[in-house]
């Protein structure tokens, strides 16, 4: 081999090696850090309760707080421990926005949420369902709100909503405000439901979670600005 | 399934693991080189794909929303944070720097796809999704990530010399197509789908995924209205019940063993050492089994679930599975490439794949 192809090997098995060493280490799969408010949702309780039998029928039994500190405890200290091993590669890892996070489905989600919308018309107190989700007979805007990414913002927040969750929901009262001007109100909320499987009974609990009401005169739609001049 | 070698290694040149010293051996090891053909397709399938979902977002009328900031009509509060994205460093928040950024992805996932200027194309196309994926994180998904950790890859690759505009110029400039280009790319993106296949399945958690939750995991998952592609509540009287708890069970199994398609590999195109298991995995082909699962499973999800490009994106890196001479015997077992030539094959120097 020729010298300066061999120094082109060796860089290269250089490179590809720091390549392998932080990828390496961003695909570890740990555990992250957790705190107990997370633990004590609802939906980690039912997974709380199963480990906690499970465990229990193989004759380890623990008190249920004692368990759901020590989980956080250890949990928390390993995720710490792991994100300082990331931290000379997170400024490569950022610009490129690489990584190795596959934790797909890890825990299937037995309190799911549909989105739904509702409107108000002009001159009625009643509330009318315009889309809800794998609804035919209601599919306000359906073919965005099933868009992936979209989705990703509504499916990911609605429990807890954030900045991305409340500009969706404003979005959606704007883009129903300038197609429909008879609607006065909108409303974007989600309905939690409880899956059980076909050996446990049924559960036929609704809950309704962050409910983000939208009057049409906050919206200065371009539609009504135009009506106004 | 074996193919005789296209473009041996240069006669005389030893296989890498016969080569004295560890170090040497793993220079030697990403020093290999193979034919364009696996990585040329990757390439042109997952930019189709790329292609296809950025042509969605302007077909659904959403590039303000997803491009843009909250002060111009997007969803994201990237203007207000305390770490601004560099595109809004850069650029001042007006609706135009949103298509701005969407149109250099559009162009050079085109450019990408057509593999004219290959390389650069997927270093922009990268650094300008990374950056949409700051400006909006709640609407990047895994699938995003994994596509920019291929690019990573790609960008360092002649994945253009093969069904590219970047091979047809170079053919017109030299007079001889490019037969041989780094194979370390590709053996990178193998190992990439083998560790997420195998985190994904080691941090199944949930205990639906286990006897203790009835492998009920795929059933829970098919009754979420935000992912179903229909209603599933059919799906809890059997025989389907039943059916989906083989399904997760198949599919925890398989995603926790995923690594030992990394042995089969080895047993290939590695040091010929006969052993049993060898001997057991060649005769069932157990690793074409396993990857046909992984297909099937792709192909599952794309019917049940919706969940975006997630499984065409993984297809189309699959023909990272395939030593491209294998490509090219498939493609002559099907007649679409032209037979080999009647000369006796070149002695067929072992190449990792």
């Amino acid at each position: 081999m020729d010298p300066r192809r061999k120094r082109t090997a060796v860089a290269r098995a250089l490179l590809i090696t720091l390549f392998l060493v932080g990828h390496g280490i961003y695909a570890l799969p740990l555990p992250k850090k957790i705190t107990l408010e997370e633990i004590r949702k609802q939906d980690a309780q039912e997974n709380v309760d199963r480990w906690l039998g499970w465990l229990g029928s193989v004759g380890l039994r623990f008190e249920k707080p004692w368990f759901e500190e020590r989980v956080t405890t250890l949990a928390t200290a390993i995720g710490e421990g792991h994100d300082l091993l990331r931290t000379p590669f997170k400024p490569w890892m950022r610009l490129t926005g690489t990584g190795q996070s596959w934790a797909l489905f890890a825990v299937p989600d037995r309190w799911p949420v549909r989105l739904e919308i509702e409107v108000q018309r002009q001159g009625s107190k009643e509330w009318e369902l315009a889309y809800r989700r794998l609804d035919p007979e209601h599919a306000e805007l359906a073919e965005v709100l099933r868009y992936r990414r979209i989705r990703g913002i509504y499916d990911g927040q609605i429990s807890k909503p954030r900045a991305a969750y409340k500009n969706l929901t404003r979005w959606i009262a704007r883009d129903i405000f300038e197609r429909h001007p008879d609607i006065t109100q909108v409303r974007v909320q989600g309905v939690k439901t409880h899956t059980t499987l076909p050996s446990e009974p049924p559960d036929t609990t609704r809950e309704t979670v962050s409910p983000r009401p939208h009057r049409r005169e906050n919206h200065g739609t371009a539609k009504a600005k135009e009506a106004g001049k | 399934m074996s193919a005789p070698v296209e473009s041996p290694a240069p006669a005389g040149n030893p296989a890498w693991w016969e080569i004295p010293g560890r170090w040497a051996r793993w220079v030697a090891f990403w020093d290999q080189e193979e034919h364009p053909r696996s990585l040329g397709l990757v390439r042109l399938l997952l930019g189709i794909v790329v292609w296809f979902d950025l042509a969605q977002i302007a077909n659904l009328d959403l590039v303000v929303e997803l491009f843009g900031t909250a002060e111009m009509g997007g969803l994201s509060d990237a203007a207000v944070r305390t770490e601004v994205p560099y595109w809004y460093q850069v650029f001042p928040n007006e609706p135009w720097s949103a298509w701005a950024l969407y149109l250099t992805m559009l162009v050079t996932a085109t450019t990408f796809t057509i593999g004219f200027f290959t390389r650069s194309s997927a270093l922009i196309l990268l650094l300008c999704w990374a950056q949409q994926a700051t400006i909006l994180p709640p609407s990047d998904r895994g699938i995003d990530l994994m596509c920019r950790n291929v690019l990573c890859l790609l960008m360092f690759t002649q994945a253009g010399q093969w069904l590219g505009v970047d091979g047809a110029i170079r053919r017109w400039r030299t007079g001889v197509p490019t037969t041989r280009i780094p194979a370390w790319p590709r053996y990178l993106l193998l190992l990439q789908i083998v560790v997420m296949y195998w985190t994904a399945g080691v941090q199944k958690v949930g205990l639906e995924w286990t006897p203790m939750g009835e492998f009920s995991a795929l059933y829970v998952i098919l009754q979420d209205p935000a992912i179903a592609t229909w209603d599933f509540s059919w799906v809890a009287n059997q025989p389907f019940y039943f059916s989906t708890q083989v399904g997760t069970a198949v599919t925890y199994i398989w995603q926790w063993t995923y690594p030992i398609v990394l042995l089969w590999y080895w047993y290939d195109f590695g040091p010929q050492r006969d052993t049993w298991f060898r001997r057991v995995s060649k005769r069932y082909h157990l690793k074409w089994i396993y990857i046909a699962i992984g297909a099937y499973f792709h192909f599952a999800l794309a019917v049940t679930l919706e969940l975006g490009i997630f499984p065409y994106a993984m297809l189309a890196l699959y023909p990272a599975f395939f030593h491209p001479d294998t490509l090219l015997d498939v493609a002559r077992r099907l007649r679409l490439a032209p037979p080999s030539p009647a000369a006796p094959p070149a002695p067929a120097a072992p190449t990792a794949g």
